[in-house]
């Protein structure tokens, strides 16, 4: 319990941190976010009252309490482009982010635990090279290139599928769904499993050159049984902790995904916020990004120590 | 490896980069152009070599740069420990809980476009893993007696960083810095993608495979070429990290 309250009061020390280092960056950075209002009939004067308004006169670490008090408010301000509410366009992006990062978190996570276990249980067999020479490739491949190749491969050669956006103009039934969630998901799905598979494979060698195993082989165990029962429970342990620092995903949207295939995710609205200058819009993505990685971090630490008895014991 | 050699003998492969051929455009893939021309009549084969210099310069500058900021802040915090440690790590914390791709778009739209800081970017975001394994590693090199023993021989603190604890952790700090140049390769070739890092006339892989995107209907081999240079540079970055831990494991 300790333990916990010590990782929660350092979670909030850690968003405390990354709120100021997060204003900085934005604030710090050139283009006058005044100009984005002005229109070339206003006065001199009128533009000084705008920058009042604005509350970019006042010091920069009072404009920083005041951002932070109003976000604890849940009020992340408002956009400059389009001065509608942060909160509202990042809320309304985030069922499309969602459903990406969460049909490929999902199926990753089921590809990969088979994938790895047996790769560790028949280590250096066909499955094993296989799957680490695919692993190898999916840790190394550019993201945006692999997207690219899909592209090129089903909608432009062979016609099969749409390549970009979420929904033909017009149609929003389900199956025409799924036909533009293809291509985006088995990119990140691919490249999660790359990284998942490595965690089970690795785990499962060590847990299979546990002690218990040996002495349930000597019990007379099937192997199979072995490795189901006992094994893939613990052998799952470390995707606890690779789970909590994907959970920031499905918030977070990924940029270059959603971007190379315009998916109207929060990852593109990152990067339109940050092409045109939108700081409110730029702290108020990275805060929730924050949040979701400290937020995912701890999760992973509590849900550990619930868990692995283990660990509950040596506390 | 034998990527960084053809990148640094690009030189000596007699077609200029930039020479324009208006007769020339878009060659598929023959003899003369094995890689083709791209759309200005560029010989291909001679771009990915520049753009190849390009992008491990980058690459391997980076890594110097994340390597020597991560070992220093990891040592520091790691054998001096108490409010030091407790300070240093929290910012590294922090630093890791930032979305890095958003950042490093941020930070290229405030800094101007160019090799330079592209270099300081990527360093300043992937420095944090370094000074954590640095940190751990530190923690149990100071432990050891010989360390124990030249401190109460009072020896200075920075003496015994430099001299006993650098050279002990030096593996492990060289096989992050591999793992690193590929990250970096990658993260550039990311943001040079988005027409962000890497600018015209100079050309990385990245900012390549941006211009060949109009292309990919009527020349997918400008795609292809410079994405399957990036994939196969990373996975040996990768791949060198991998064995160098195996010799360096103690088992």
């Amino acid at each position: 319990m300790k333990r916990i309250i010590s990782k929660l009061c350092q979670s909030i020390l850690i968003l405390f941190l990354v709120s100021i280092l997060c204003f900085a960056l934005t604030r710090l950075a050139p283009g006058d976010p005044v100009l984005t209002y002005v229109q070339p009939n206003m006065s001199e004067a009128y533009i000084e009252t705008l920058r009042e308004n604005l509350g970019l006169t006042k010091p920069l670490y009072i404009q920083y309490f005041i951002w932070l008090g109003n976000i604890l408010r849940g009020n992340f301000g408002y956009s400059l482009v389009n001065t509608r509410p942060v909160l509202g366009q990042i809320l309304e992006r985030l069922p499309a982010t969602f459903i990406l990062m969460g049909t490929s978190l999902v199926l990753a996570v089921l590809l990969s635990i088979p994938l790895g276990l047996f790769s560790g249980k028949y280590k250096n067999g066909i499955l094993d090279k296989v799957t680490g020479a695919l692993s190898y490739v999916g840790i190394s491949i550019p993201s945006f290139w692999f997207g690219i190749l899909l592209i090129y491969l089903f909608s432009v050669h062979l016609g099969w599928l749409p390549s970009i956006g979420m929904h033909t103009t017009g149609d929003t039934s389900f199956p025409d769904l799924i036909r533009h969630l293809i291509l985006p998901c088995s990119v990140m799905t691919f490249l999660n499993v790359a990284q998942f598979s490595r965690y089970v494979r690795s785990s499962t060698i060590t847990e299979l050159s546990n002690d218990y195993v040996m002495v349930q082989t000597a019990y007379g165990m099937s192997e199979t049984g072995i490795l189901f029962k006992h094994v893939l429970k613990n052998a799952m342990l470390p995707m606890i902790t690779v789970l909590g620092m994907s959970l920031q995903s499905l918030v977070s949207g990924a940029m270059i995904c959603e971007q190379v295939f315009s998916w109207p995710g929060t990852g593109q609205l990152a990067v339109t916020a940050v092409t045109t200058f939108d700081y409110p819009l730029i702290m108020g993505i990275t805060m929730m990004t924050a949040v979701m990685i400290v937020a995912g971090n701890l999760l992973a630490d509590i849900l550990y120590t619930v868990v692995d008895p283990r660990i509950r014991h040596a506390l | 490896m034998l990527f960084s050699i053809a990148a640094i003998l690009a030189p000596l492969y007699p077609v200029d980069p930039n020479a324009i051929s208006v007769t020339d455009r878009l060659v598929k893939p023959c003899l003369q152009h094995i890689f083709g021309t791209d759309d200005m009549g560029r010989d291909y084969f001679a771009r990915c070599l520049y753009g190849g210099r390009t992008s491990l310069l980058i690459g391997f500058l980076a890594m110097v740069l994340s390597t020597l900021i991560g070992t220093v802040v990891g040592s520091v915090s790691g054998f001096f420990g108490g409010a030091v440690d407790v300070i240093l790590m929290r910012i590294v914390d922090a630093l890791m809980s930032l979305p890095t791709f958003l950042i490093m778009i941020v930070m290229n739209a405030y800094l101007d476009a160019g090799v330079k800081n592209v270099i300081l970017i990527i360093s300043f975001l992937s420095w944090m893993s370094i000074a954590r394994i640095v940190r751990g590693e530190t923690l149990s090199v100071k432990e050891r007696e010989y360390v124990v023993y030249s401190r109460v021989s009072g020896e200075k603190r920075l003496r015994i960083i430099l001299k006993h604890v650098i050279p002990n952790i030096m593996p492990t700090v060289i096989v992050s810095a591999v793992i690193n140049v590929a990250q970096a390769i990658l993260m550039e070739s990311a943001l040079s993608f988005f027409g962000l890092g890497i600018v015209p006339p100079t050309s990385s892989w990245g900012s390549m495979l941006n211009s060949s995107q109009g292309y990919l209907t009527t020349a997918p081999y400008l795609a292809i070429f410079p994405g399957l240079l990036i994939l196969l540079t990373v996975i040996s970055f990768n791949y060198v990290g991998e064995v160098l831990r195996k010799v360096f494991e103690p088992k």
